[in-house]
């Protein structure tokens, strides 16, 4: 087989840049949380269930404050400070905390970069999305539920005391280190059922996705490219599993609506069009240039990348 | 083989989940049923009392209420300037990530030398309650197992005196010069525990919980 050309208006940089930027951001906040431990540097300190930032601003999860609220029918003023510059965060953002921020989500993604990789290179397969069904979306939420019934029978906050997030952060940070069996438990049952933990386990996701779901930051649609190639690239890259160029590239749709969507842009890191982006605002509409559902256009149903860009080659020339 | 083209039309495919389903509403509501019921049953298995047998930093709510106002994010750990605070692991089951202190390697050495306890400071929930004097503070209670302790055995010893920071209030001597603790000024920090030179150690802080029972029991 002949190497292709690439792609003369690929305007893709080298780099993908929403990985790049996520995975920065959730290793500065682990690198200010682990730096923590020592006397010199006290101005990041705690855990993510509760951090303190400077001394000053407190972060809670709103998880906990939730629990803590159910359990032991108290919220003190600091809870409520804290938890409520993540729930605005979350309102307006969405759960960036899945995507930019959770330690546990940066070494789950890590995970699975080398197992795509691995795949990839040693198995030759490609990445499909396979297994990534076998547990129901709504077991996250039902999960979620659990714990607040559990909270408001027993008064303890099981999350907070169990949750794998919080295991990988204090072994880290305070030592105990018995929670990394619990993280690798997950990232070995990942390799088998992909992300399944963010998608189909996290209670902690559940309630950023309740909260996130009129977020205004979002995955945008650009109606000028959408629906072109259909080259299923987003969909099959999707950590949370949503179907999202047939269900949301296709005309009609002015952004990804799904209430799993963690903000990490994956998919706009691997589309070959241009078609998605992370933004504030919907992308501009120009009615001219409006794509006709009724055109036929090539349909790609294939997982590389170069077949991507042959078939787009084809059909701009 | 070239790409599939036109004839190829894409299946018209389920449409996605606009928003929170009633899916996903059913089951969390089920998830709060079955998390009541859970809870039900763990109850109804007696593990309820677990809390009560671990040191807690000072202002630590009694028993189980610290165990449901504590949200296990180890801020106290990192405040205590003494080291004296650790969290427990995952094999401690729903303590996990609770404070606690062994009172006989490193005690709680009420802050001295700072101008308040530090923990409760930086606890951001009410788990451990504001307490202005150090001599408030109760942890637990010193118990002095009269048969080991070299004082009661005919030796001269006042290691624990020495250690305790409230001496002649929380220790005090009979008119034999042997220890005794007033439970009416022991804070429980356990520096009396630290400064035993026994090796299994005569003088312990036993959680005032296991103390009130047990001494109730006894009355009776």
């Amino acid at each position: 087989m002949t190497r292709r050309a690439p792609l003369t208006n690929h305007r893709q940089p080298w780099y993908r840049k929403w990985v790049l930027w996520r995975r920065l951001t959730a290793t500065i906040f682990l690198t200010l949380l682990i730096l923590a431990q020592f006397a010199w540097f006290p101005w990041f300190t705690g855990t993510t269930s509760g951090t303190n930032i400077l001394g000053v601003v407190p972060i809670i999860d709103p998880l906990a404050a939730i629990e803590l609220l159910v359990a032991s029918h108290s919220m003190p003023t600091t809870i409520i400070l804290g938890a409520g510059i993540l729930i605005l965060a979350a309102l307006l953002l969405g759960p960036i905390f899945c995507g930019f921020i959770c330690p546990l989500g940066l070494v789950l993604d890590l995970n699975q970069t080398v197992r795509r990789v691995f795949r990839k290179r040693v198995l030759r397969k490609t990445n499909r999305i396979a297994a990534t069904n076998a547990v129901p979306e709504w077991s996250r939420y039902a999960l979620l539920g659990i714990l607040i019934g559990f909270a408001l029978v027993t008064s303890i906050p099981l999350f907070q005391a169990l949750s794998p997030i919080n295991l990988f952060v204090r072994a880290l940070v305070m030592g105990s280190l018995s929670g990394l069996v619990v993280v690798g438990g997950i990232m070995v049952l990942e390799w088998f059922v992909p992300r399944v933990w963010c998608r189909a386990l996290c209670p902690l996701g559940a309630c950023y996705s309740i909260m996130g779901q009129k977020a205004i930051w979002r995955v945008r649609i650009n109606p000028e490219t959408a629906g072109q190639i259909r080259c299923e690239q987003c969909q099959i890259r999707c950590p949370m599993g949503i179907q999202i160029m047939s269900g949301y590239t296709l005309p009609g749709h002015e952004s990804i609506t799904h209430p799993s969507c963690i903000r990490c842009g994956d998919c706009i890191d691997v589309c070959p069009n241009s078609v998605l982006g992370l933004r504030l605002r919907p992308f501009p509409t120009d009615k001219k240039t409006q794509i006709d559902p009724d055109v036929h256009l090539p349909v790609i149903q294939s997982a590389s990348k170069e077949d991507v860009h042959c078939s787009l080659n084809k059909h701009l020339a | 083989m070239n790409a599939p083209m036109c004839d190829d039309v894409i299946q018209a495919v389920p449409s996605q989940e606009q928003g929170l389903t009633r899916r996903q509403a059913i089951a969390a509501g089920g998830g709060i049923i079955a998390g009541c019921v859970m809870g039900l049953g763990y109850k109804a298995g007696g593990r309820s009392g677990d809390g009560q047998l671990a040191l807690r930093p000072p202002g630590a709510l009694v028993g189980d209420g610290f165990l449901s106002a504590c949200i296990r994010c180890g801020q106290c750990v990192q405040a205590c300037p003494y080291d004296t605070l650790r969290l427990f692991d995952l094999t401690a089951g729903i303590q996990a990530g609770t404070p606690t202190f062994t009172a006989a390697t490193n005690p709680c050495w009420l802050c001295q030398g700072y101008d308040s306890l530090k923990c409760i400071d930086a606890c951001p929930t009410n788990a451990l309650s504001a307490i202005d004097n150090p001599v408030d503070v109760r942890i637990g209670l010193a118990v002095i197992n009269e048969s080991s302790c070299l004082a009661y055995n005919r030796t001269m010893c006042r290691a624990c005196w020495h250690a305790c920071p409230y001496p002649n209030q929380a220790i005090v001597y009979d008119d034999m010069l042997r220890p005794v603790v007033n439970a009416e000024a022991c804070t429980g920090c356990g520096l009396c525990e630290h400064g035993c030179p026994m090796e299994t150690k005569a003088i312990t802080i036993k959680p005032l919980t296991i103390v009130k029972t047990s001494s109730a029991r006894r009355s009776t």
